[in-house]
């Protein structure tokens, strides 16, 4: 069981281009359905137990209708062939106009998403006892790494979602996303001294995804970070050279870059990169793509949902702004076409525009030449989240893993230190790039608009002048 | 569809097939979104939603299944394949479906009618005349990120194994509105909004408008400080996110677990007299307030922190089992998730000073206004956030500040409490006045 079986009657052709007659019937220029089916299964272990063994099924459907740049917005939950129709009214209702000629027909099957990610274990055919027994070896793995681990929490989540998206242009496709993640906590203790380290592994394919890495080796990496920081001394307060590391370090670019390159802020001059293409924005050695299509990357999507390809879209290329991203609605308003990016939560969520797997290119130097070049300053090895003010570039990070770099060497640990900045300056401020790249092996989900969407990013080690770290040592 | 009895089939079928306790969780209703920006509307949403959740133990075991789709056939699979995962699964020893009693009736007044019935060009004037104001209000508001108008109506249903499925009613009405005010090149983003169960207790949409103009024009010039120690000044937008982290830090479940630094210290000073915090589920008309909670237990007023001292941590019903404690009925859960500890209405108790008064006490600080990023590591206590805000000289408001982190531990911080203002206000279910934090460290130049 997984697949409600009432999918098929919901997307069968004649019954879709009844509900986009339905959705076009006030006069909306444009209507799309999107049809829904996810199975999800989470295995939570903490305390030693098992907390939770579930079994999700998030089935709807979702209409929209557009007039110029208003759009209208219906949902409705389950699969009923009946309540689609309805959405289909409500969602006319909301955008009337004159009269338009109706959808154009559907193909009797829909194509079938080209797929970048190539899923072999399916989660669906992975059995409760299995699952339960990943996330258990987890647990027993971060607690056998060091006598100061106290707690461990353990997520395994995997999702098998099938979608399929139908407009009143005649497109019919469908794709089917498989997601797998491990996340660890773990909490170690000393002296009555307690901190915490954490760790994802997630990509857009099966339990194939344990062969990247083990849920072993994923365990013992956060159960390290908590007891490196068991040492950690206070955060250093005030600006100084920061090295960002490689992977993890690439949330950096997703906030304080990424988001100002997003269509809809584009298009309603909200950006600060507005009006800036073929603009040098950045120093040379800085490339910066979003790529879509990086095969079982967390991010990765072989169609957005909107029904567009997923594709590699070239933001920054030695310093010059070369693109924007764009979902179809702000790229008809901007004269362009759609770079495949635009995404949504679920079906109860409208499309907007998304990254997917964002990163910047290497460059020449080694890691070590970039620590050794530097007399004193602060080494972020691994950042966790973050946040920017898309008017004014202005960003904040917290740091999961940082040290203090002094006379060219990694030194001490230290905790609870934040990087905050403004992303503008930042990209003229990058004085190193590194040549070890690496795609982050976690990812991070992004939020924009109250919904949520998996995200890659990836970065090699760069060095930066100037960023003010916030800490408690001044 | 009638819920309630679907509610009472679920757990009776699961029963049936070998669910030794079992609750189903359903949560139904309408929702409407509307944005506008530039005096047009840009989209509106409305739908209709229900979704169903069923939390059943066998033999110790839980096993949990959840889903959007309410046909037979799909709930009835979800049924087998939640018994499946739990008969696989091994026992937890705190698992278990609490039997509270039945909630007494109480009229919590938690349901506006006229939610419902107002029409939506109404609604859509309230988003308009918002972004309006803000407009209006300075011409430096060049451009805005829209304003929106929401609300929710909906039905909340537990049904448990073995008694009568129990239920209520509830509404909510939210107005935001983001202006940007440009000066020279310069921008900054202003944000205000208001959250409440009924439309006739929401400040106007005019004021949400004024109140958020006034926010961004306030930052025009603001400038960076040098890395120094200072008081801080929270104010209730503020405060309120800092007030959450309190919350959190008091979440019982975490503290049995070592994640908290509120570890071991009940019954100790851990703040100082000003410091005073309470956990209400009863106040009419609030955005956190419910008969129940969503394991079905009474909502209750709980006095967590009193003058400094902790009397008493938050807990659902495996964490007060597992503690050996009682529920402070502290449960809240999505259809799609089991229960995990949360508030109600939780809030620090104002003071009697006016805002005024506590800012003039201040000799060198910054009164923060927004803060930015996440930096809040409840385990120690450790808190960097970043922010911006006005600086406060002599007791007086002189220039913006931004680009800096506050940071400090949280004990410090609470012991740092020197003053606490009247001004109570909500921002969903946390509420916070006007405070001050006597030092801190902050990180600029």
């Amino acid at each position: 069981m997984g697949v409600p079986e009432n999918l098929k009657a919901a997307c069968d052709k004649d019954h879709l281009e009844k509900v986009l007659a339905a959705a076009l019937a006030k006069g909306a220029e444009f209507a799309e359905v999107y049809v829904e089916a996810r199975t999800t299964d989470t295995v939570q272990v903490e305390e030693r137990v098992v907390r939770e063994a579930s079994r999700g099924i998030i089935a709807g459907v979702g209409v929209r209708t557009i007039i110029g740049d208003k759009i209208g917005y219906a949902y409705a939950d389950g699969l009923n062939p009946r309540s689609m129709l309805d959405a289909a009214g409500v969602a006319a209702e909301i955008v009337a106009g004159p009269p338009v000629a109706g959808p154009v027909g559907l193909p009797a099957e829909p194509a079938e998403a080209e797929r970048f990610s190539h899923p072999s274990v399916y989660p669906i055919e992975i059995g409760a006892a299995k699952k339960i027994e990943v996330a258990k070896a987890t647990d027993d793995a971060a607690r056998s790494h060091d006598a100061r681990v106290g707690e461990v929490l353990v997520a395994l989540v995997d999702s098998d979602r099938s979608v399929h998206v139908a407009n009143s242009a005649g497109v019919f496709v469908h794709d089917r996303r498989i997601l797998t993640t491990l996340r660890v906590i773990v909490v170690a203790e000393e002296a009555g001294l307690r901190q915490t380290g954490g760790r994802t592994l997630s990509g857009t394919v099966g339990y194939e995804l344990f062969e990247r890495e083990t849920p072993v080796e994923v365990a013992r990496d956060a159960a390290r970070q908590a007891v490196i920081l068991l040492e950690a001394d206070e955060a250093p307060a005030g600006k100084m050279v920061v090295v960002v590391g490689n992977g993890r370090g690439g949330v950096l670019l997703h906030e304080a870059i990424g988001h100002g390159f997003e269509g809809d802020f584009i298009r309603k001059q909200t950006s600060l990169f507005t009006g800036k293409l073929g603009e040098r924005v950045a120093v040379d050695a800085c490339t910066i793509v979003d790529d879509a299509t990086i095969p079982g990357v967390r991010g990765t999507c072989n169609i957005d949902d909107e029904g567009t390809p997923g594709q590699r879209t070239v933001l920054i290329e030695d310093g010059t702004l070369k693109g924007f991203l764009y979902d179809k609605l702000n790229a008809r308003l901007m004269k362009t076409r759609s770079t495949g990016n635009g995404r949504r939560q679920s079906y109860r969520h409208m499309p907007v525009v998304r990254m997917t797997n964002t990163f910047m290119t290497g460059g020449p130097a080694s890691r070590d030449e970039i620590i050794t070049s530097v007399k004193k300053g602060f080494y972020a090895k691994r950042i966790g989240g973050g946040q920017v003010d898309i008017a004014s570039g202005n960003f904040v990070f917290e740091v999961m893993e940082g040290y203090v770099i002094e006379d060219g060497k990694v030194g001490h640990p230290v905790r609870g230190a934040n990087l905050i900045g403004n992303g503008a300056e930042v990209l003229k401020k990058i004085e190193m790039v590194g040549n070890d790249f690496l795609m982050d092996a976690g990812g991070g989900t992004c939020g924009k608009a109250g919904q949520g969407v998996p995200v890659g990013n990836g970065v090699p080690t760069i060095k930066v002048s100037e960023i003010t770290v916030g800490g408690t040592k001044s | 569809m009638d819920y309630l009895e679907l509610a009472r089939d679920v757990t009776l079928k699961a029963g049936k097939r070998g669910a030794d306790q079992c609750d189903c969780y359903i949560e139904r209703g309408r929702n409407l979104t509307i944005k506008v920006r530039n005096g047009e509307v840009e989209s509106i949403e409305r739908a209709g939603f229900a979704g169903l959740g069923i939390r059943l133990i066998v033999g110790g075991s839980l096993g949990f299944g959840f889903t959007t789709d309410l046909s037979p056939e799909t709930v009835a699979g979800l049924v087998e394949r939640s018994l499946d995962f739990a008969r696989t699964s091994t026992p937890d020893p705190y698992a278990g479906i609490a039997e509270h009693p039945v909630p007494d009736k109480v009229d919590l007044e938690i349901n506006d009618p006229a939610i419902t019935e107002t029409p939506l060009e109404e609604k859509t004037g309230m988003a308009l005349a918002c972004e309006q104001a803000a407009y209006d209000h300075d011409s430096r508001i060049k451009y805005t990120y829209g304003a929106s108008y929401s609300d929710q109506s909906g039905t909340v249903i537990l049904a448990r194994l073995g008694s009568d499925p129990i239920s209520y009613d509830a509404t909510r009405v939210d107005i935001t509105c983001i202006p940007v005010a440009e000066q020279d090149g310069e921008r900054r983003m202003g944000v205000w909004y208001c959250s409440e169960r009924f439309l006739s207790d929401m400040e106007p949409a005019a004021v949400v408008g004024q109140t958020a103009a006034r926010r961004a024009v306030a930052m025009l010039g603001a400038r960076g400080v040098p890395t120094q120690k200072a008081s801080v000044v929270f104010d209730p937008s503020t405060g309120s996110e800092l007030v959450g982290e309190i919350f959190n830090s008091l979440d019982g479940e975490d503290v049995l677990r070592g994640m908290s630094f509120m570890k071991d210290r009940l019954g100790e000073q851990v703040g100082s007299d000003e410091a005073s915090f309470v956990d209400d589920g009863r106040i009419p008309r609030r955005v956190g307030s419910r008969p129940f909670d969503a394991e079905g237990a009474p909502t209750t007023r709980t006095l967590a922190i009193d003058k400094g001292m902790v009397k008493t941590y938050f807990y659902d019903a495996r964490s007060a089992r597992k503690a050996g404690v009682s529920s402070t009925a502290n449960a809240r859960r999505g259809f799609d998730s089991i229960p995990h500890i949360a508030a109600n209405n939780f809030y620090m108790i104002p003071g009697r000073a006016t805002r005024d008064d506590v800012i003039s006490g201040v000799n060198k600080g910054v009164m923060i206004t927004n803060l930015l990023g996440f930096g809040v590591n409840i385990t120690t206590g450790d808190y960097s956030r970043g922010a911006e805000g006005l600086w406060i000289e002599n007791g007086r408001i002189s220039h913006p500040v931004d680009g800096i982190t506050i940071a400090g531990n949280m004990a410090d911080m609470l012991r740092g409490i020197v003053a606490v203002a009247s001004d109570l206000r909500f921002f969903g279910r946390m509420g916070s006045p006007t405070f001050v934090i006597d030092r801190m460290t902050m990180a600029g130049d």
